[in-house]
């Protein structure tokens, strides 16, 4: 089992989490493992790419990765993305860290509702990865 | 002034109106209710449709962009093609639920060698385990018969559909099982996951047609909520039947049991 895969398991997840990476970081939880398999591959020219399943540790890693984005799926089992990012926005303000939702829905509600719990931006699934690393670029550039 | 014959049609004509609008009101209602379920099945399909074309998207996109090593290249397409076959799988399942629904589809029987086709199941869900870091375990009793009568590909398909719903549900490091045996003349296969359970209120209901567990936001629900009613109607037109013992907070097992000799007797 390769390390991006053992970073889903929570035990795992800790031991990780005690060796912060020196690339620019971005933190994506997404519950659909080829979604995240997917991301991981694409993203890793440009970026260290830490993957979570689910929302548990996503406190934990912005404070160890001290990542420069966090990518967030609407969409997950459990907690979803938006209650995650209001868990968290405070703490995401604090270190500058934007955060780009992704979500199937094409409505402004779904748009409202991710600016309304605290999201910086939103992609529409499915994208090509060169519309998702622009968006990445543009929120980057503009980091507070 | 009013002759008492006329009352009486005055009250009967009253009746019938009020009979009349109180019906049209009912029909709005249903149809509303209807137009409101094909939305939210809409929404649904949607979303496990567009979920599965994210990875196909991105990884293809990607590999059309950047000058890649072979290793990675195969990495990547291999969750393309892994993703293609997801979408695939929802449109025959949709399709498929259509026409066992409207008596179209009837089972194939043939001869099939249990063990076999059972550690097929598994291997096909084998990848989808890794990925999610959830372990495998099968379990076949010694009073397993070596060939049993089935449509092999529709039970096939309603195992792994049943294997991956509880992966879906299921954390990592935890536990699927698939076990395997004979009771009351049937095949009984079941699947146990270590996940989180269902809720009572949902025993009940989630081999319904779209029924769907999760929160009740709208946006932030999972799955078109065939899955299950597909396997129940493919564990029926066997003439056997389907079950669940769930325990929130230990797991969920789901029994998917056909006659062994093919029969369509069997009681569901």
């Amino acid at each position: 089992m390769s390390n991006d895969e053992r970073l889903e398991e929570p035990s795992s997840q800790e031991r990780l989490l005690a060796s912060p990476p020196r690339r620019p970081c971005v933190l994506v939880v997404d519950d659909d493992g080829t979604i995240r398999a997917m991301l991981k591959g694409a993203l890793a020219r440009d970026y260290e790419v830490v993957c979570l399943a689910n929302g548990d540790a996503v406190a934990r890693a912005i404070e160890v990765y001290r990542p420069q984005l966090l990518l967030l799926d609407v969409n997950i089992l459990g907690d979803d993305g938006y209650e995650i990012c209001r868990r968290v926005r405070e703490q995401a303000r604090k270190n500058g860290l934007p955060i780009l939702f992704m979500t199937v829905r094409r409505d402004d509600a779904a748009f409202l509702k991710s600016l309304d719990s605290g999201g910086d931006a939103f992609i529409r699934k499915p994208f090509e990865i060169a519309a998702l690393l622009e968006k990445i670029d543009c929120l980057l550039k503009r980091r507070f | 002034m009013l002759i008492p014959g006329h009352s009486v049609c005055l009250i009967v004509l009253a009746a019938v109106l009020a009979a009349f609008v109180l019906f049209k009101w009912r029909q709005r209602r249903l149809t509303e209710r209807l137009e409101g379920l094909r939305k939210t099945m809409n929404e649904a399909v949607i979303h496990d449709l567009k979920n599965p074309l994210t990875s196909t998207m991105g990884a293809i996109s990607f590999l059309l962009d950047e000058e890649v090593d072979t290793k990675k290249r195969n990495s990547l397409l291999a969750i393309a093609l892994h993703s293609c076959r997801a979408q695939m799988s929802l449109i025959e399942t949709l399709l498929d639920t259509e026409r066992l629904e409207g008596g179209e589809l009837t089972p194939r029987l043939e001869d099939v060698d249990v063990r076999a086709f059972l550690d097929e199941c598994l291997d096909g869900v084998r990848g989808t385990a890794a990925h999610l870091g959830v372990r495998l375990e099968e379990c076949l009793e010694a009073s397993l018969p070596e060939r049993v009568l089935m449509d092999r590909e529709l039970v096939e398909r309603s195992l792994i559909n049943l294997l991956h719903n509880a992966l879906k549900y299921t954390p990592p490091a935890g536990k699927v099982t698939l076990s395997a045996g004979v009771a009351d003349a049937a095949l009984r296969v079941a699947v146990t996951d270590t996940g989180a359970g269902i809720a009572k209120e949902h025993i009940g209901k989630i081999f319904g047609k779209y029924y769907r567990v999760e929160g009740g936001d709208q946006s932030t629900r999972r799955g078109s909520g065939l899955g299950l009613y597909f396997c129940r109607m493919v564990a029926e037109v066997h003439g056997g039947a389907i079950s669940v013992v769930s325990e929130q907070g230990r797991g969920t097992t789901i029994v998917f049991s056909i006659p062994k000799n093919g029969s369509r007797s069997f009681p569901s």
